[in-house]
């Protein structure tokens, strides 16, 4: 698979294999090209895209510290809605409109933290102490946490808005939400994010603690060995990538301004993509985010005038699989020639 | 020379050789057994014993040289070509699935059912109770062999082989694993395969094994056979210097001044995975000591080592390091505490290959634990990987590391090199107690020498009370302060500098033990 | 609830919606007996949803949508097959990569044929022929003619293909050889079984079984093809297995009580109970979880290679 053409070859595969979809709903190729000409040169289009690439970028990060740790959990999903739920809570029941933003704000992120931590915990204790695969715990608490978010956000009593008939929750005061940049969805909290991933970039690669954290992913044994405490490291682990993931779905419900039905879907399946894209690394994570954003917004925008947007899973897909055949290898995989 | 009455030999190996590398494992090795004896293979760590075997039983292909069966010219591309011509080998880990039961391991791979259906179980069964009567090897068929001890194991081993039809059979350090009445019962069976016919092949180091059972040994050393002969005559002295060769040259003594003591180990008794365990292993360590533990590995290294570092649990036993009771102390404490490692198997436990030469000298400084001082301390709290190569470059050229580049990843250096690697993250603290465990396996002479170096220095000069934990005589012999060996799990210390490289031998080889109890 | 009529019906209802359930967790177990994990087992079921949907709709006839259902099950677990068997990539990324193309193309394609249907006016007729009761004329007698006579011929496949599944995998010499694959791949290998081929045709099994699976939520379940209408089952019956210790008993076992956790949804609501129908629905993934909790050996009875590539 190292041949030059290999690459090139396999893109204008996939723009073909697009344009036989697009073409195949009825949708002209050359109507799509024009939608999406138009809607590029707006800037709400790209305010879309950070939007969504913030979210995307946090929830990659997540699950790249969780990968090079060794550690399968793919439930930045969940991890995500329990965020965006306590920073409602928060926001909703605890705050009001007296509540400067300096105060009120950076609560509801931590709490947003918190509450992905904890959600990750869950299946981090119940790995360590009971051996339960992390893979069904977090798929499983994935999907308990859909429900969660559909069933506070359908009675008053929780967080529905009150007098309301849709499900959904109550509009943050003003203090309390990102405001956005003239009008397109761009909002402060996009900025953060490259904070974010380059301080994860200083932490994993220059710092004890980061290097404690992918000699365990690569080698537990050998790292065992030198004292560090993989158990602990694991734990913390488990709380740092669902603080993040926490943390992306408060940023994303202060964005929206309420808390609605169905938050950011399948996003957190997205960010495993992200995540391999960027071959795990904290910075690359940033265009790899950027470009699923991208496909993501590009998928919405078509889908006016009639694509899909699964389209986007199956190219995210084969992304994956090429990437697997091209021998990206997860850490913690063994090496099958080492030498002698 | 084989007169017209004298059958052809069950086994004939002529000027067999096989390379890896660099590393010539077998050089034009011969071997000759007769059939329906019991014939001893014998030799120290890397003598060639199981290369032959791997040889014999078609899992490798010689470079050059000729394999004979019963007379008949053998050329086997995989083991399956070995058990059809009637070769059978247990080796010394096992290849047995542990969730199936006894008889569908040994029936696996064998179809006796049309499309592979149904499973003729009684029919298995009946054959299997025919074998057992016959070789007084009884199992329960319908025993899961993850429920039996590794007695019963072997039996299953042995019994697929001879399933199959086998009528030659070798036996890998058969005895390693098992206790000493299990011993006596694999004795007993074979002697009883050979009565019925079976030639058997048995690959050891334990002379008392050897002079129970074989009526013919031959020995092999570095690769090439040095002594081959019956057994009639010959003393357990004799063969043991066969085996361990003789001294190069007499170590000179050295003066040495003792500290305090540094690590007391009382009654350490550890269960075995692949070995037999430790058993009840007791000494003391005084600061600036070497104390070397010489013996073939199996016989309890592993879970020395272990045990004291920490990775291992301890079943009784007491150990103290530095006055303070350690046992409960996790490997991170003991860390602290000044206690370095250098791991038998770099590639698992030493080094992270994916990580460069720098990340992996600062691996211990990742841990985070206090009083790490000196050059393997993290250096500031953010360093960025160019300061970190910066540090790591002179200690990889203080330390003879070739090429010192500290951003090259560790899987990319030769084994001799990686293990200096290992060496200099561990020396750089000034430890306190230094556990080395085949410290220069897979070195050459002078990667070797720079490793001894090394650890004297960290004796001698910085104070470090050293355990020495190898399966090669003569590194423990030229560097050690005091002497003891392994066998069997026990350790018994012989003495300090000087004594004799026979005595030595003869006690890793189980010579100049009392005969085995019943 | 003393209502013996209740308890027929929840029986009943146990054992329908139980049926995908534990089709696909007996593909997945003798998948993971041979020691490969497959969590694309979701997006295997999604694909046979759609497609035993269409082929249904399009032929008229459920028997046919069910096999292709199965064909496509399968084609695309050879996709996981191919990446874990011969690229040895991981097998957990494989899945998750598997459970989005599945996705993506089973909800595309759905776009697309929907947009034909739509187009030809035929948005109504855009239904599957289901799959009735196997035995109408018997559902009168007692007990058995509700819980049993009424199910549909998956179920009465379900049924049959639990004692013929562990036949299989304790009674068969095959079964005995995917078994040493999954526990000691070089011990089998060493007795001449050729670990990649039986690890392929286990792909295959519960490829088909899979899409089986699916093709009974867009064929029995319902008639129509809903964009999440797996909700999470495919991980339910991964949960299955490992909840049935990896037994063909446990595993149909623990399906039963998922598909109970699942009837209850329903169930609880006509009883009068007044717990909140989202908790409820959140009822057979928080079983899972606590069940795994709760259990209480540290020993999974996992095959011991599950998840480790075989490297010759």
């Amino acid at each position: 698979m190292d041949q030059f053409w290999v690459w090139p070859a396999a893109i204008l595969g996939l723009i073909l294999l697009v344009l036989v979809i697009v073409k195949l709903c009825g949708v002209e190729p050359r109507d799509a090209a024009a939608l999406m000409g138009r809607a590029m040169q707006s800037p709400d289009f790209w305010g879309e895209v950070a939007r969504r690439s913030a979210v995307l970028g946090l929830c990659g990060l997540s699950v790249v510290l969780s990968f090079r740790a060794g550690l399968f959990n793919i439930g930045a999903e969940g991890q995500l809605l329990a965020g965006a739920i306590a920073a409602t809570a928060v926001a909703t029941k605890i705050f009001g409109s007296e509540t400067p933003w300096f105060v009120g704000m950076p609560l509801m992120v931590l709490a947003g933290c918190a509450a992905g931590a904890c959600w990750s915990l869950l299946a981090g204790v119940l790995r360590v102490w009971k051996s339960v695969s992390e893979v069904i715990s977090t798929l499983m608490l994935n999907l308990i946490a859909i429900w969660l978010l559909r069933y506070v956000v359908s009675y008053p009593q929780l967080l529905q808005e009150p007098g309301s008939n849709f499900s959904q929750g109550a509009p943050f005061v003003e203090s309390l939400r990102f405001s956005r940049w003239g009008g397109t969805p761009f909002h402060t909290g996009v900025l953060l994010v490259p904070l974010i991933l380059a301080a994860a970039q200083v932490f994993l690669f220059m710092t004890r603690g980061g290097l404690a954290l992918r000699a365990t992913g690569l080698n537990p044994v050998a790292a065992r060995a030198c004292g560090i405490r993989t158990l602990r490291l694991g734990l913390l682990t488990f709380g740092a990538a669902g603080a993040l993931a926490g943390c992306a779905g408060a940023m994303g419900v202060m964005a929206q301004g309420y808390l609605p039905h169905a938050l950011f879907p399948d996003y957190g399946y997205m960010a495993i993509a992200v995540a391999l894209v960027a071959f795990l690394h904290p910075l690359a994570v940033l265009p790899s985010a950027l470009f699923f954003g991208f496909l993501e917004t590009a998928a919405s925008t078509t889908q006016t005038a009639g694509v899909p947007n699964e389209v986007l899973f199956a190219i995210q897909g084969l992304v994956i699989v090429a990437l697997l055949c091209r021998g990206v290898r997860l850490p913690g995989t063994k090496r099958e020639d080492a030498p002698a | 020379m084989s007169a017209p009455e004298n059958p052809a030999p069950a086994l004939l190996c002529e000027g067999v050789s096989k390379r890896f590398g660099s590393n010539l494992a077998l050089d034009g090795v011969n071997l000759r057994v007769a059939p329906g004896t019991i014939h001893a293979l014998c030799g120290e760590n890397g003598a060639g014993k199981s290369t032959l075997m791997n040889v014999v039983s078609g899992l490798l292909q010689a470079d050059s040289g000729k394999v004979e069966i019963h007379g008949a010219r053998a050329k086997f591309s995989s083991p399956l070509d070995a058990v059809a011509a009637g070769i059978g080998m247990v080796h010394q880990h096992f290849l047995l699935a542990e969730g199936l039961t006894v008889i569908e391991n040994v029936e696996l791979g064998r179809r006796g059912s049309p499309f592979g259906w149904r499973f003729k179980r009684r029919e298995a069964e009946q054959a299997l109770a025919v074998l057992s009567t016959e070789t007084g090897l009884a199992v329960d068929p319908k025993a899961r062999v993850a429920d039996l001890p590794v007695g019963l194991r072997q039996r299953v081993e042995i019994l697929k082989a001879l399933s199959r039809g086998a009528r030659i059979l070798l036996l890998d350090e058969p005895t390693a694993v098992l206790a000493p009445p299990e011993v006596h019962t694999l004795f007993a069976t074979l002697e009883r395969l050979r009565a019925s016919g079976r030639t058997i092949i048995l690959i050891t180091h334990k002379l008392a094994e050897v002079f129970a059972l074989a009526t013919e040994v031959t020995v092999l050393r570095r690769g090439k056979q040095v002594f081959a002969d019956t057994l009639q005559g010959l003393t357990p002295a004799e063969l043991a210097r066969e085996m361990v060769g003789e001294a190069a040259d007499i170590p000179a003594p050295v003066e040495t001044v003792l500290g305090a003591t540094v690590l007391e180990a009382a009654g350490l008794t550890a269960p075995g995975e692949h070995g037999t365990g430790l058993r009840e292993a007791t000494f003391t360590l005084r600061a600036g000591e070497i104390l070397g533990v010489a013996g073939v590995e199996g016989n309890g290294q592993d879970e020395l080592a272990g045990v004291l570092a920490g990775t291992h649990a301890l079943k009784s036993g007491r150990i103290r390091f530095l006055e303070k009771d350690c046992a409960e102390v996790s490997v991170a404490g003991r860390v602290e505490a000044g206690l370095a490692l250098i791991p038998s198997d770099r590639h698992h436990e030493g080094l992270v290959l994916d990580l460069s030469l720098a990340e992996n000298l600062f691996l211990r400084g990742a841990a985070g634990a206090k009083g790490v001082e000196g050059a393997g301390a993290w250096p500031k709290r953010f360093t960025s990987a160019k300061d970190l190569n910066v540090v790591a470059a002179s200690r990889l050229r203080e330390f003879g590391v070739v090429p010192p580049e500290p951003a090259l990843p560790a899987a990319a250096l030769s084994g001799g090199n990686q293990q200096k690697v290992v060496i200099a993250r561990e020396l750089a603290r000034s430890p306190k107690l230094l556990l080395a465990c085949n410290p220069t396996r897979g070195l050459d002479v002078a990667a070797a020498a720079a490793v001894h170096a090394r650890i004297v220095e960290a004796a001698r000069k910085h104070g470090a009370a050293v355990l020495l934990i190898s399966s090669d005589l003569d590194e423990v012999l030229h560097l050690s302060d005091s002497i003891a060996v392994l066998y069997a799990g026990r350790l018994k210390v012989l003495g300090s500098r000087g004594v004799e490289r026979e005595r030595v031998g003869r006690a890793m080889v189980g010579a100049d033990l009392e005969p085995a109890p019943a | 609830m003393s209502d013996p009529n209740f308890s027929i019906d929840l029986a009943a209802a146990v054992l329908r919606i139980g049926t995908p359930l534990i089709l696909a967790a007996l593909g997945e177990l003798i998948l993971e007996r041979s020691g490969v994990l497959n969590i694309g087992i979701e997006g295997v079921m999604l694909g046979g949803a759609f497609f035993g949907f269409w082929a249904g709709y399009a032929s008229g006839s459920p028997y046919l949508g069910a096999l292709a259902a199965m064909a496509v099950g399968a084609a695309f677990t050879l996709l996981l097959a191919a990446l874990v068997l011969r690229v040895r990539a991981d097998q957990i990324v494989a899945g998750m990569a598997l459970n989005l193309v599945a996705l993506g193309v089973s909800n595309t394609a759905f776009s697309i044929v929907k947009r034909g249907v739509t187009m030809a006016g035929n948005a109504d007729n855009f239904r599957a022929p289901k799959f009735g009761a196997l035995f109408p004329n018997l559902t009168q007698i007692p007990l058995l003619g509700p819980i049993l006579c009424a199910q549909s011929v998956l179920t009465w496949a379900a049924l049959f293909l639990v004692p013929v599944v562990w036949f299989y995998l304790q009674r068969s010499e095959r079964g005995m050889e995917l078994r040493a694959v999954g526990e000691n791949p070089e011990a089998a290998a060493a007795s001449g079984v050729d670990v990649r081929a039986c690890r392929l045709k286990a792909c295959l099994a519960a490829g088909l079984l899979g899409g089986l699976a699916g093709a009974c939520l867009t064929l029995e379940f319902a008639d129509t093809y809903a964009e999440r209408c797996t909700a999470g089952r495919g991980f339910v019956a991964l949960a299955a297995v490992v909840l049935g210790r990896y037994s063909t008993l446990g595993t149909a076992a623990a399906c039963l009580f998922f598909g109970a956790t699942f009837a209850a949804q329903d169930r609880f609501q006509a009883a009068g109970w007044s717990i909140a129908p989202e908790l409820l629905q959140m009822l057979p993934y928080a079983a899972t979880v606590c069940v795994l909790a709760l259990s209480l050996r540290r020993n999974t009875g996992a095959p011991a290679a599950l998840g480790k590539p075989y490297v010759r």
